[in-house]
């Protein structure tokens, strides 16, 4: 993947402008993402990705191929986010949900399968929305993208050892809140036993 | 740790369920469309110099030649179309003694400085109207 990527950096940067499209079509869904997760709002997620790919095409000169092209993109992303929010004067959430709260398991996933595909998705990506930004992005990264704990420490400068205990929080959080999201399915579920 | 575990395949199997959000249909367009922007406004303000490398080059070796000539070839020219007697009478030109004496009302005086203060204010203004409307930021 990221010697294909490569190939269409060397391309953009012998001024073929129209191979950073083959770039901006493999990684938009995930900068996209990354930018909501941050944002909470779709028109500011989707202008600030747009930015990030105008930033990442002038830079692309400084693009040394150190790490991934991918992980060079995420941490300009993730820090173009922080700035729109620091812009209209917000800050990022810390944890509001009690991460000592214990939830368990199998209810959860019973929980689920009650539902219907879309609402189960709806249900996970309401969970996942009610997360702190921070957590989002981490769980977003290593879960979808499948970053290591390294290279999530890359995107979001950190050391790679508080993204692994901010990793084990943000698991354990997101299984609290959807625990709690499916509180009457979960009842349901016991009453019918 | 196998609750961990545990936790750790249902959370990747539910992120994977859910996906990625997605982006408008015309985003690679509008990205496109602002690198061309940003491209076309890159050479519109290109700072090109008016005289180029070579232009400057030829420039500083034709005077170079010359004054070495002037100085070191000991080229003998005879001046007739200019004498020392003509530069004589430069120096007993009186400027006072030819130009009229011109009173400036006060009136005009004024009119004038507010005039020309105006006409700069307008040069000003004009300017910045003109660097908002090119300003593609």
């Amino acid at each position: 993947m990221s010697q294909q990527d490569q190939h269409y950096i060397d391309q953009v940067i012998n001024g073929d402008t129209k191979a950073f499209s083959v770039l901006v079509d493999r990684y938009k869904h995930m900068v996209y993402t990354l930018a909501i997760k941050i944002l909470k709002n779709k028109e500011e997620a989707e202008e600030v990705s747009q930015d990030v790919f105008v930033k990442a095409y002038r830079a692309l000169q400084t693009f040394k191929g150190d790490s991934k092209f991918s992980t060079w993109l995420y941490k300009i992303a993730y820090y173009r986010s922080l700035d729109e929010l620091k812009k209209q004067k917000r800050s990022l959430n810390t944890s509001s949900i009690d991460g000592e709260k214990e939830y368990h398991l199998p209810s959860i996933e019973s929980g689920l399968d009650q539902l219907e595909i879309n609402e189960r998705k709806q249900t996970i990506k309401n969970a996942i929305d009610a997360l702190p930004e921070d957590d989002a992005v981490v769980i977003t990264l290593h879960y979808f993208e499948e970053l290591s704990l390294k290279e999530i420490a890359e995107v979001m400068n950190l050391e790679a050892n508080t993204v692994k205990v901010r990793l084990f929080r943000s698991r354990k959080r997101l299984a609290v809140i959807l625990q709690d999201k499916l509180e009457p399915e979960i009842l349901g579920n016991y009453g019918r036993k | 740790m196998e609750e961990n575990k545990e936790l750790d395949n249902f959370i990747r199997k539910s992120i994977k369920e859910v996906g990625l959000e997605k982006p408008s249909l015309d985003f690679n367009d509008l990205v496109l469309s602002q690198l061309q922007k940003s491209t076309e406004k890159n050479t519109i303000f290109e700072h090109k110099p008016l005289l180029s490398k070579p232009v400057w080059f030829g420039i500083i070796t034709t005077v170079i030649v010359i004054f070495a000539y002037a100085l070191l070839g000991n080229p003998e020219i005879e001046n007739i179309w200019f004498s020392i007697s003509k530069l004589n009478q430069l120096t007993s030109f009186n400027l006072s003694g030819s130009v009229p004496n011109v009173e400036i009302p006060h009136t005009f005086v004024y009119g004038f400085l507010i005039f020309t203060f105006f006409v700069v204010l307008q040069v000003y203004m004009v300017k910045q109207r003109i660097d908002k409307r090119y300003d593609l930021r």
